[in-house]
Formats: C-alpha cells, sequence, structure tokens
C-alpha cells in the first residue's frame, strides 16, 4: 500500500505485509488528525467559556442545594434491610435487589448500544485487522498464553466476588471483554459479528435471564423481581454469571464490530453475513441507493 | 472546603471543560470524548456530593447509580464512535460540515457499470 506508514503500523502488521491482506489504516489515520482549522473563531471559543463561568457557579450551588436536601437515611435503611438481599456486599444489594430495574435496562442499553452499531452500516464489515496469527509472533503468544487465562480466572473469581465485596459481572465482563479482545486482535479468535446467532442469544441472556427470574418469582412474592426468601442469593449468583458473559460479549461486539473505513484499494475479507436469516436481504450487493447519493 | 468539596468541584471543572470542547471543536472524536468526559464529571460529582455529609458512612446508592453510569456511557460512547466512524466512511472527513473540496466521493455509491 503506498503512502506515509509509521513504523508502529509495520509493526503491528509485520506478518500481514507478506500475505499482502493487511491493513496499515495510512488511509484512516487523516480522517484522525485535527490541526484545528475547523473550529470557530477563537472569539466564539472564549465567548462559549465566559458564557460557562456562570453556569458553573449555579450548577455548584444548584449541587450544593440537592446534596442538603438529600434524605439522610437512605445508607442507613440500606444497611438495616442489606441481610434480606442475600448478598453482604451494599452496592451489590443495590444493583441486583433493591434497584434491580436499573440493572435490567443497563444490560438492555448494552444490547441496544450493540444492534444500534451493528445497524450503522447494515452489517457491511471490513475488519481493519492484520492477517498474521499469533503464532507467528512468540512474544505474542507467549503474552496471550499467560493474560488469557488469567483474565479468565480473575472474572470467574470477581463475579463470585461480587456478593461480599466490591466485585461483581460488570467488573468480570470487561475482564473477560479485555482477553476477548486481545484473541481477537491477534486473530486468535475471529472477529465475532452480531450477524451470528450465538452471539445474539448471549447477548441477549443478559437481558432475558433478568426479565426471566422476575416473572417466575412473581407467584412467591407478587412483585417483579423481588427475591423469594432464601432464594436471593443463589438467583443473584446466576443472574450475575449470565449478565458477565453478556456483558463481555456485548463489549467485545462494541469494540471489534464497528463500521469501517475501506481503503480506496481494498483487499480484505467482507465478513459474510449468511448463518443470518436477515443477512441476504442485508448483503453488499443487495444495498438500498442511498437517497443522499447523486 | 474538604478534600469531598474539592472531589465535587473538580467534577464539576470536568463537566464545563467537556462541554466547551463539545459546543467549539469542530472533529467528530472531540466531540465524543467530550461527551464521555462529561459523563465523568458527573460520576466525580454523584460519588462526591452525598459523601459531603457524612464522610464516614459510604453510601452504596450512588456508587450503584456511577456503576450502572459507567456501562451506559460505555454504550453511548460505543455508538458515538460508530456513527462518526459512518460519517467518515460515507463523507470522507471526520467534520459534520463537508469542506466539498476535500471530500471524497461517496465510497457506498453504486459503481457506474464499465
Amino acid at each position: 500500500m503506498s503512502g506515509p506508514t509509521d513504523p508502529q503500523a509495520n509493526n503491528a502488521t509485520g506478518a500481514a505485509s507478506e500475505t499482502g491482506t493487511g491493513v496499515d489504516h495510512a488511509h484512516v489515520r487523516p480522517l484522525l488528525e485535527d490541526d484545528g482549522s475547523r473550529d470557530g473563531p477563537a472569539i466564539l471559543t472564549w465567548m462559549v467559556g465566559l458564557l460557562l463561568v456562570p453556569a458553573g457557579v449555579l450548577l455548584a450551588l444548584g449541587l450544593r442545594g440537592a446534596a442538603d436536601s438529600r434524605d439522610p437515611r437512605i445508607p442507613d435503611l440500606i444497611a438495616e434491610h442489606l441481610p434480606e438481599t442475600g448478598v453482604s456486599n451494599p452496592v451489590t444489594g443495590v444493583l441486583l435487589n433493591f434497584r434491580g430495574y436499573d440493572t435490567l435496562l443497563e444490560v438492555a442499553v448494552l444490547v441496544a448500544a450493540m444492534v444500534a452499531v451493528w445497524s450503522l452500516d447494515r452489517g457491511q464489515r471490513v475488519f481493519g485487522l492484520p492477517a498474521g496469527r499469533a503464532r507467528d509472533e512468540p512474544v505474542l503468544a507467549a503474552v496471550l498464553r499467560l493474560a488469557v487465562p488469567t483474565a479468565f480466572l480473575t472474572a470467574v473469581y470477581l463475579t463470585w466476588l461480587g456478593s461480599s465485596e466490591p466485585a461483581g459481572a460488570f467488573q468480570a465482563g470487561a475482564l473477560l471483554a479485555g482477553a476477548g479482545v486481545l484473541l481477537t486482535v491477534a486473530r486468535v479468535m475471529r472477529p465475532p459479528t452480531a450477524a451470528a446467532l450465538p452471539v445474539r442469544i448471549i447477548a441477549a441472556g443478559g437481558v432475558a435471564g433478568f426479565v426471566v427470574v422476575g416473572i417466575a418469582v412473581l407467584p412467591f412474592t407478587g412483585a417483579f423481581l423481588a427475591y423469594p426468601e432464601g432464594w436471593a442469593y443463589p438467583l443473584i449468583l446466576g443472574l450475575e454469571a449470565a449478565l458477565a458473559v453478556a456483558v463481555a460479549v456485548i463489549l467485545v461486539e462494541l469494540f471489534v464490530d464497528v463500521p469501517s473505513i475501506p481503503a480506496p484499494d481494498s483487499t480484505l475479507d467482507t465478513v459474510d453475513p449468511t448463518g443470518d436469516p436477515l443477512g441476504r436481504a442485508l448483503a453488499p450487493d443487495a444495498t438500498p441507493p442511498d437517497p443522499g447519493a447523486p | 472546603m474538604t478534600p469531598l468539596d474539592l472531589y465535587a468541584w473538580a467534577g464539576v471543572a470536568v463537566f464545563l471543560l467537556a462541554l466547551h470542547a463539545v459546543v467549539t471543536r469542530a472533529h467528530l472524536i472531540w466531540k465524543v470524548l467530550g461527551i464521555n468526559l462529561m459523563g465523568t464529571g458527573v460520576f466525580l460529582i454523584l460519588l462526591a456530593a452525598p459523601a459531603r455529609r457524612d464522610p464516614l458512612v459510604a453510601d452504596p446508592l450512588p456508587q450503584g447509580m456511577v456503576l450502572t453510569g459507567i456501562v451506559v456511557a460505555v454504550a453511548a460512547t460505543a455508538l458515538a464512535l460508530g456513527m462518526a466512524l459512518r460519517v467518515m466512511s460515507r463523507t470522507g472527513s471526520p467534520f459534520l460540515t463537508v469542506d466539498p473540496e476535500s471530500a471524497d466521493p461517496d465510497p457506498d455509491a453504486p459503481e457506474p457499470p464499465s
């Protein structure tokens, strides 16, 4: 590929350049540079800054009032009712019991974000990843052999620890996602795509598990997501496990399965969206004409 | 001025500086980073402001809300970055108002038959 490349990009795609299918992202780099020439005039920048000073004073005064008018009994109430939550970590108790709705909708937001990112270009993806594999690079392979199992074990531990200490499904999910991104970038794992059915099932599993548990406890307690006595701990632990895996898959998706900027002379594999019932309608050759295009 | 006050004020400052970047910077990546940082400022305020009253009792409620907020912020940032990438791939420009001279042709436009 022509154009300037920096040593780092060459290093990252060292194995790729031999096979000729790698990208050095030289065509993307100019898009990420900003010399500020497109910003508004300096006077505007200063005026906005001056406007924000009184806004900041108002904000701080309002915050002081809001903080002082808070109900001071809330921490005591949480501490008092913590034994009923089935867990001993108050934050986990708040997240998965007292305010389980918040967490349910939070995972729903994650799934929605994944669907939205995937929909941005109707699932057409050209992955700008190096074509080489980790086994071609001894240092990378050694690091992966150490880091990935460690991350996996730590994630399991964090999920379990969440009931008693500051930890939990989202921390564990983030760690698992880190391992997943590492494996994907090193080309050990194929980049997951939201078009694949297993990815969709796991990603939706967090929300689905929450809804199923929430409805299943209805006959016993009469309220959505109100766990029956004695069942809170196993239900929360099960939900945390499902959440950790779902969060991990969604985060890897959000990191890897994003709209790409194909190079003009791109020779990359386009991920085939077949295997998906909508894949044929969404295949690149079936792209509907863009109304904005001339 | 306790250290917690300082955290709350720092949160306000981070929020406003980020808002300034969102308003004045034209580059889409700056705007996305600005929105993300605005959220970080809010988290700082959420954690510090309730603790002002009794710094010895940790209140799990705002902590839970911030944990939830972090995940939502990650999702929103990923979506915003995806949208920015999409704009770049469609217009060849990282700005919302495209300079007609520097814009590349639409890569998704159907190719003329050869």
